[in-house]
């Protein structure tokens, strides 16, 4: 019979013992208090004294810290694989095994049974975390860094072993706090098959995925210079350039500069990275130890970089400059006769830039005005005169200005970088296509631009007078005439005020002939008189404008891929689509309608936007890569340069020639196309076993820039002969102008291709380089 | 007649974009490297307030060695020199040998560790510190002008105006307090060379710290 008290008592038994568990639970989660106060630098941490409940989890401010293990259980003498996982607040992140430029690495110290042994943390691939100016390398959100510890081979099945980690960490949104926490896990010992931990296998499979996975052997080189770090990744597929971003985080601190651009140059053989040194001396690491990442729309892959970092063979510069004897010698045979030379030379190509496509339309059309005005005070017409030559120096005075500037900041760049700016040749494309259209009539701006055009007409048009000579400079920057080159190039090794006095005199050269007219008595009454024929020279002007319109189309096809012409001519139809826009709702007697300025105004900005918006790759394939036949010394002869490739065929014992030239250097294009692409200068090349090395320069190279450097000048062209040995006979440097003759004469001062191989291979010992 | 003048007033009439075309030009230019103080050049010049209001100059102490300590109180590896009394030791020390010791702070204002020049005085009362200045660079041109990165990080000038050393004050990048003993000081070693005419063995290192709030 039961009582009616029995039924209790296992009601107060449970009840008990829900107690004594919700005791448990209580004294549980004390012992798992947070592991730090908010005060920093208290290194505050859960009692590191109590090894009788083992706090696996730790939520710290800012961060839950807690260590898990893949396994249920451990094997003797297996590894088995431990994490320690951070789960950070948004916002929040902690740092990479090198931090960067602030910050500090996690640290794992382990406390493992005897006959244990603990691991390196694996560490997974970071993310970039920008500080403001600074660069860190970390991990947000939900991060496990993996390391295996391995039972000793007695260690007892059956039992438990407590393996424990004093970890300490720095978490930093953009205030940083310092963890510290004692964590431990009781992992079972058996033997048997592995059982995974169910619930941390979500986070186990993420790390791994996350780890950089090894590189095969010899894929990834290193070389390293005064400034930069190169690391090459050959690749079987690539000729593309990669499709996402490219990134390298190294593993030592110091290193780099963490928030440098990575410039990345792809190749036929691969890619190239390459990498700003920290400019603090620091030794070199023998070897460059870090992950070199690629991503694209969000999926990337990434590879542990392990390999030798060799020195550059010699930089760049030195390599050459040391044959072509120290630079300063180059540098300072810039002066005395020389920098007369250039003076000379820039007044020369001042006058001729009056001859070309770009510059000789206005000019024609200034003294079409000039001729308009005849008859009138002479004394105006000088003024006039002085105003057009006022505006071309102080215009060539701000771009000197700026040349010099962006070269003492340690830009690599010389006479005709604007070009190797892609947006800028479109610009210019566009900029000349509307002056064409303006030109042919298509759109009678003068009216339209009552207003402003008023301004400058009115009155003395002294003002003018000043912007046509600045126009002049503008619309003369696509242009390099001959001897100009040389002359600048001259000029950016010259000290700044040197420098200054050569762009003075090709500005003054350049509005000489204008100048000239202007002072010269009677020559305004032999000017014919203003008529009809007026109008068909001004439409006639147009087309010398076109066809450097097609120029700079070209040069811009040469620097990107094949799209940017589809872009360009785009942008080129969408202004032309403006300008008719106006010149049609305008008319000989009433400007343009609002709605009509606003509309051309739209198209004219779209087609620039469109113009523009495709980048060129970071360097053009070799020139004449697709495969134009008349491509000046037959492409396939022509390997692309690098100071590398230099010193081996060199070393090898052969004469090299390189060609250093631009798509958008006429003189550069003239010479190839005359001399080094002539039936017998090939055949003499042949003969002396010459290697021939082309280094285009059409878009940004600071390789090429620096080797022009070397060689104290700052532009192309430039052509320099190697002869075969070991480096004691001086590199010729042949002019600017190249007839077949020149080259062919120069050849022959080599020795022929049997001779110099000989002596070559008789030569001993290793090659002294002039430091 | 008029077209002509038309056409060469419009041909005048595009200063403009003359000058937009100029001004892509420097747009064409490459990126440049950010300005950093580096070993064996000049130091940057500088001129900048302290605390009490007067102005300090890099100049101003020529032919002294200078170091230059980048601080800021609440960083965690600030503390741990300053909670230890370390930095105070520095900073007395220096002064006793005629080197001039200069904390500088970059916080740009609304940011950790930028405090008004009152608060300042009495951070600076509490913990005891002994600079001969605290300057204050709120828009943090000099720190960026000496690529100054964490705090903190240190610069030390020779009486020429040379970077002699630039980078962490001493060998174990922590933030514990117990390291401070162990550690080797960069500084110190830089100094002593400095001040004996020794060219610096250790010239730089990796600098440590919180970042500068800039």
């Amino acid at each position: 019979m039961e009582s009616p008290a029995a039924p209790k008592r296992p009601a107060r038994a449970a009840l008990a013992a829900i107690a004594l568990v919700a005791l448990a639970l209580a004294g549980g989660a004390l012992a798992g208090a947070p592991a730090s106060s908010d005060e920093p630098g208290a290194a505050g941490g859960s009692t590191a004294a109590a090894p009788a409940s083992p706090a696996r989890r730790v939520a710290a401010p800012h961060v839950g810290v807690e260590l898990v293990a893949q396994d249920r259980s451990a094997a003797p003498a297996r590894a088995l694989r431990l994490g320690v996982r951070f789960l950070l607040e948004p916002g929040w992140h902690v740092y990479w095994k090198n931090p960067g430029d602030s910050g500090l690495a996690p640290r794992v110290r382990w406390k493992l049974p005897p006959g244990w042994t603990g691991g390196e943390i694996q560490w997974p691939v970071p993310e970039r975390i920008a500080v403001g100016p600074l660069v860190d390398y970390g991990y947000s959100g939900d991060v496990l860094l993996p390391a295996s510890v391995t039972p000793g081979s007695d260690a007892p099945p059956g039992g438990s072993a407590r393996v424990a980690a004093d970890v300490e960490w720095l978490v930093c949104r953009e205030d940083c706090l310092p963890g510290r926490a004692d964590l431990a896990l009781d992992v079972p010992v058996a033997a048997g098959p592995a059982e995974p931990d169910r619930e941390h296998a979500g986070a186990f499979a993420a790390a791994l995925a996350r780890l950089p996975r090894a590189a095969s052997p010899g894929a990834i080189t290193a070389t390293a210079d005064d400034r930069s770090i190169r690391v090459r990744v050959a690749s079987p597929s690539a000729h593309s350039p990669p499709a996402g971003e490219v990134a390298f985080f190294p593993a030592t601190p110091g290193l780099i500069d963490n928030a440098a651009p990575q410039e990345v140059v792809a190749g036929r053989d691969g890619l190239e990275l390459v990498l700003r040194r920290s400019p603090q001396p620091q030794p070199l690491p023998a070897r460059l130890d870090g992950v070199l990442v690629e991503s694209s729309a969000g999926a990337g892959h990434a590879l542990a970089v392990d390999a030798p970092l060799a020195l550059a063979s010699a930089p760049a510069p030195d390599a050459i400059g040391s044959a072509a004897g120290a630079r300063p010698d180059v540098a300072l045979s810039a002066d005395g006769a020389s920098f007369a030379a250039a003076i000379a030379l820039a007044f020369a190509g001042g006058l001729l830039l009056n001859l070309m496509p770009c510059v000789f339309p206005v000019l024609s059309l200034k003294v079409l005005d000039f001729a308009r005005q005849a008859g009138g005070d002479a004394r105006r017409l000088r003024r006039h005169g002085v105003a057009y030559a006022a505006g071309i120096v102080l215009s060539f005075w701000i771009l000197a200005g700026a040349l010099l500037a962006l070269r003492a900041a340690g830009g690599e760049i010389g006479w005709g970088f604007q070009l190797q700016s892609p947006a800028f040749v479109a610009f210019m494309a566009l900029l000349l296509f509307a002056l064409a259209l303006s030109l042919l009539g298509i759109v009678d701006v003068g009216v339209a631009a009552t207003g402003w055009a008023g301004r400058f007409a009115g009155g003395t048009g002294l003002a003018g007078s000043f912007s046509t000579g600045v126009l002049a400079t503008v619309l003369a920057t696509p242009c390099t005439a001959p001897f100009m080159g040389t002359a600048l190039g001259a000029a950016l090794v010259l000290p700044p005020v040197a420098a200054l006095a050569v762009f003075t005199a090709l500005a003054v050269g350049m509005a000489a002939p204008y100048v000239a007219l202007a002072f010269a008595p009677g020559a305004v009454a032999r000017l014919p008189r203003p008529g009809p024929w007026m109008e068909s020279i001004k439409q006639a002007l147009a087309f010398p404008l076109l066809a450097t319109v097609i120029w700079l189309v070209w040069v811009r096809a040469e620097q990107g891929p094949t799209t940017a012409i589809l872009a360009l001519l785009s942008g080129i139809l969408l202004v032309g689509m403006a300008l008719w826009l106006v010149g049609r709702a305008g008319g000989a007697a009433r400007p343009a309608s609002r709605a009509a300025r606003g509309a051309a105004v739209a198209l004219a900005a779209l087609g620039l936007a469109v113009a523009v918006a495709v980048p060129a790759p970071d360097r053009a394939g070799a020139p004449g890569d697709d495969g134009d036949a008349l491509s000046a010394g037959s492409h396939g002869d022509w390997q692309p340069f690098s100071a590398a490739r230099l010193e081996s065929l060199r070393a090898a014992g052969r004469p090299v020639f390189v060609d250093f030239t631009a798509a958008w250097c006429l003189t550069c294009q003239v010479n190839e196309r005359v001399a080094l692409a002539a039936a017998d200068v090939r055949r003499a090349f042949v003969a002396r076993g010459v290697a021939l090395l082309r280094a285009d320069w059409t878009s940004r190279d600071p390789d090429i820039a620096r080797a022009l450097e070397g060689f104290g000048k700052a532009g192309v062209p430039l052509y320099v002969l190697f002869p075969s040995g070991d480096g004691d006979a001086p590199p010729e440097i042949l002019p600017s102008l190249l007839t077949p003759r020149l080259v062919i004469e120069a050849l022959g001062r080599l020795p022929l291709a049997g001779e110099g191989l000989a002596s070559a291979a008789t030569a001993s010992g290793p090659r002294s380089r002039v430091p | 007649m008029n077209s002509t003048a038309a056409v060469a007033r419009r041909a005048i009439a595009t200063p403009a974009l003359a000058l937009v075309a100029l001004s892509a030009l420097v747009v064409a230019a490459p990126s440049r490297a950010a300005a950093e103080a580096v070993v064996g050049s000049p130091a940057p010049a500088f001129s900048l307030t302290d605390i009490d209001g007067k102005p300090h100059a890099l100049a101003d102490y020529a032919g002294k060695v200078v170091v230059l300590e980048w601080v800021n109180y609440e960083c965690p590896f600030v503390r741990k020199h300053y909670d230890s009394g370390n930095m105070q030791q520095l900073q007395k020390s220096a002064a006793s040998e005629g080197v001039v010791w200069l904390s500088i702070n970059s916080s740009a204002p609304g940011k950790q560790g930028n405090y008004p020049p009152e608060t300042w005085k009495k951070l600076v009362a509490d913990k005891g510190a002994a600079p001969a200045a605290v300057l204050l660079d709120p828009d943090g041109k000099v720190g960026k002008a000496y690529g100054a990165k964490t705090t903190p990080h240190m610069f030390v000038v020779d009486g020429r105006g040379t970077v002699v050393y630039a980078g962490a004050i001493d060998d174990t990048p922590s933030t514990n307090v117990a390291d401070v003993k162990t550690a080797k000081n960069l500084v110190t070693a830089a100094v002593a060379e400095t001040r004996s005419g020794k060219p610096v063995t250790v010239a730089s290192a990796p600098p440590y710290g919180c970042s500068v709030k800039y």
